[in-house]
C-alpha cells in the first residue's frame, strides 16, 4: 500500500485515454506526455499502457510495502527519506517505511510515477484516466491521505534510460508546429500568427494552456457554431489570446479555431514550462505524420540500462552514483541542496 | 436530400465529414442516419478511435500510425456514396425522452426576472417551454449535455452578463434561442428557469448518458 502524504498539483491516475465516448460528451483524457508515461511503465517492467500517477509536482508519499518504482519526465532529481537521490527516467527500489518526495519540476511540467505490477484501481467508462472537468471520475483523482493498493510483482530489476530522446523531441526549442485547418486560409493571417511570440501562462490545466502575447485582433467579432475540438486544437477567443486545448478539453467548442498541434508535439507543448516562450510554424499533415513515425521508432529504441545505485558520503555531502552493468558510470547526482554535478558520462 | 459533403481534417488524427455550414434539422437527421450505419461498419476497425457528430458534421478520430488520412478519406468517400444511395428518409418515429422539471422559485432563480423583462407571466413561460418537443442535435460541452434546437423565440433570452460561478446539476436554462439542462454542477451563463431531479449521467448505468444525439426531448412541469 502507498499512502499519499501530499497530493501536490493536479495529481491523478492516467492511462493512454478513454476512447469511443465523445458522442456522450466525454473527451479522451489520458497522459498529457504519452512518451514519459510509457517510459515509466517500461522502466518498472509493466505493460506500456498500465495506469500511472501523473503529477505536476509537490507530491509526497509513504510506502507500506517493498516495491520497484519509476519516475519519468523532465530531468530532475528527487529524494527518498530526504537523502537517497534519484534522477528522473530511472527505476529504483523502495522499502516499507520509505518516504518519497517529488519536487516541482524545473525543466518541464509533468512527472509520471509507475510501480512494478501496477496500481490496484478500477476503470471508469473503460479507462483509468481522471477527467478533470466533470465529477464522473473523481475516484481516479489523487488526494492527500489516499491509500492506494498495488498489485504484487516479483520484479526486482532497476533500470535507467538515456535522455537523448527527450532532449531531441520534447525538451528542445521554442518552436511549436501547427497543422492549419483548411478554413483558416489567409496566408497573411497565417504569417501574422507565426510572427508573434507567445508566453505560456500559469493558466495551465489538463483542459488547456492559455498563451499570452500581442493580441490577435482579427477575431474580435465571432459567432461560431459549436464544433469539434480535440487535444492540440488552437483556439482564438475574442480577446485575441490563444488557447491550446489539451486532453481533458470539451468535446465541442464555440471559439474560433485555426488549427491543431500535431501528435508528435503534444508531449512537447504539455512539458513547456510556465513563462517559457513559444513561436508557431506551419507543418503539413504528411510531414507531421512522418515526424511522428520517426519519433515512435526512436522511442522504441531508447537504450535502457540495468544499474545499481551507490550512495557515497564525502565531506558530509551525499553523492548518488549510478553504476551500469559493465561498470561504467552513467550519472552522479549530489544531495538536493547542491546542483547535479554531472549530467551523464560514460 | 443531401448530395454534397466535404471531407477535411482537423489536425493529424481527426477526419471531418461536413454536410453544411449551418444548423438545419434535415441535415442533422440525415447525419445521425449515416452515423448509425457508419458506427456498425467502422467501430470494430482497429484504426478508429472514436466517431461522433456535431450539428452538421461527423468526426472520425483515427490512429494515425495505423492508417493514412488519404486512405481513410477514400474509404469514407466510397462508403458514404453507397450509403447515401440507399438512405431511406421516410418518416422516422423518433424517440422522445421526457424530463420532469420543477420550474421557478428556488429551482429556477431567473424565471421571475425573465418574466418581468419579457412581460410574459411565469406560468406562460413554463407553458411555452413545456409545449415544444426539442431535437437533441448533439451532446457536447460536458458529459451528457444536450444542444437542443426548437426553442420558441418568444421566450429566447440573452445570456447573463456575468456567468454564475456555480450552477447546480440538473438546472434547466435558456441562452439566446437555445435551451438545455446541465448534467453536472458547473460555472454557467445561462438563465436558470428550473431544475430536474432526473440523473442525466451515471457511469454505472448502461448507457451512462440518459440523453443522446438524434432523439427528441420534452420538459414536463412537475
Amino acid at each position: 500500500m502507498i499512502k499519499i502524504i501530499n497530493s501536490g498539483i493536479l495529481s491523478s491516475f492516467q492511462d493512454k485515454g478513454r476512447f469511443g465516448q465523445k458522442k456522450i460528451g466525454v473527451s479522451k483524457s489520458g497522459a498529457l506526455d504519452l512518451f514519459s508515461f510509457q517510459l515509466a511503465n517500461r522502466l518498472s517492467g509493466n505493460d506500456i499502457n498500465e495506469p500511472c500517477i501523473e503529477t505536476l509536482g509537490g507530491f509526497s508519499c509513504e510506502f507500506y510495502t517493498d516495491l520497484v518504482l519509476s519516475i519519468t519526465g523532465p530531468s530532475d532529481s528527487f529524494t527518498i527519506n530526504n537523502n537517497y537521490i534519484y534522477k528522473t527516467n530511472s527505476s529504483f527500489n523502495v522499502m516499507s517505511g520509505d518516504k518519497l518526495e517529488i519536487p516541482f519540476p524545473q525543466n518541464g511540467n509533468i512527472f509520471y510515477l509507475s510501480v512494478s505490477g501496477g496500481f490496484n484501481i478500477d476503470k471508469i467508462l473503460g479507462s483509468y484516466s481522471y477527467h478533470q472537468p466533470s465529477s464522473i471520475t473523481n475516484n481516479l483523482r489523487i488526494s492527500s491521505g489516499d491509500e492506494i493498493h498495488v498489485k504484487t510483482s516479483n520484479n526486482k530489476n532497476i533500470f535507467l534510460s538515456e535522455n537523448s530522446f527527450f532532449k531531441k523531441w520534447i525538451l528542445n526549442d521554442e518552436n511549436i508546429n501547427i497543422i492549419y485547418d483548411d478554413k483558416f486560409k489567409s496566408q497573411n493571417l497565417r504569417k501574422m500568427f507565426e510572427n508573434k511570440e507567445f508566453t505560456v501562462s500559469d493558466q495551465f490545466s489538463r483542459q488547456g494552456i492559455r498563451l499570452i502575447g500581442d493580441p490577435i485582433d482579427e477575431f474580435k467579432e465571432q459567432n461560431e457554431i459549436s464544433s469539434e475540438v480535440s487535444a492540440g486544437t488552437v483556439q482564438i477567443p475574442p480577446d485575441g489570446q490563444p488557447i491550446i486545448l489539451l486532453n481533458d478539453s470539451q468535446t465541442t467548442g464555440g471559439y474560433k479555431k485555426i488549427g491543431v498541434i500535431p501528435s508528435f508535439e503534444l508531449s512537447k507543448i504539455s512539458q513547456k514550462p510556465i513563462l517559457s516562450k513559444i513561436k508557431f510554424s506551419e507543418i503539413s499533415l504528411s510531414n507531421s505524420i512522418k515526424n511522428y513515425r520517426e519519433m515512435m521508432s526512436e522511442f522504441d529504441n531508447i537504450k535502457i540500462y540495468n544499474y545499481t545505485n551507490r550512495i557515497l558520503k564525502i565531506n558530509d555531502r551525499l553523492i548518488s552514483v549510478q553504476i551500469l552493468e559493465n561498470n561504467s558510470i552513467m550519472a552522479i547526482s549530489s544531495n538536493k541542496q547542491f546542483d547535479i554535478i554531472e549530467e551523464s558520462f560514460e | 436530400m443531401i448530395e454534397k459533403f466535404r471531407i477535411s481534417f482537423h489536425g493529424d488524427c481527426s477526419l471531418v465529414i461536413n454536410f453544411s455550414e449551418n444548423i438545419e434539422i434535415e441535415t442533422n437527421r440525415i447525419l445521425y442516419k449515416i452515423l448509425n450505419s457508419f458506427e456498425s461498419d467502422l467501430k470494430s476497425s482497429e484504426f478508429i478511435e472514436d466517431i461522433y457528430p456535431t450539428f452538421n458534421s461527423i468526426i472520425i478520430d483515427y490512429n494515425n500510425l495505423l492508417i493514412d488520412f488519404e486512405k481513410l478519406k477514400a474509404f469514407v468517400e466510397k462508403t458514404l456514396l453507397e450509403l447515401m444511395y440507399d438512405l431511406q428518409l421516410h418518416s422516422d418515429s423518433e424517440e422522445v425522452i421526457e424530463i420532469p422539471v420543477n420550474y421557478g422559485g428556488f429551482y429556477g432563480p431567473d424565471l421571475s426576472m425573465m418574466s418581468d423583462k419579457l412581460k410574459i407571466s411565469e406560468k406562460q413561460i413554463v407553458k411555452i417551454h413545456t409545449s415544444r418537443t426539442y431535437r437533441i442535435y448533439m451532446i457536447g460541452f460536458m458529459p451528457g449535455f444536450p444542444y437542443l434546437g426548437g426553442l420558441d423565440e418568444k421566450i429566447s433570452f440573452p445570456r447573463l452578463s456575468t456567468p454564475r460561478i456555480s450552477v447546480p446539476a440538473g438546472s434547466v436554462g435558456i441562452a439566446g434561442i437555445q435551451t438545455g439542462v446541465y448534467p453536472f454542477e458547473s460555472p454557467g451563463g445561462w438563465n436558470i428557469i428550473g431544475k430536474t431531479e432526473t440523473k442525466l449521467f451515471d457511469t454505472e448505468a448502461n448507457p451512462p448518458a440518459l440523453l443522446k444525439g438524434g432523439v427528441n426531448l420534452r420538459f414536463l412541469e412537475i
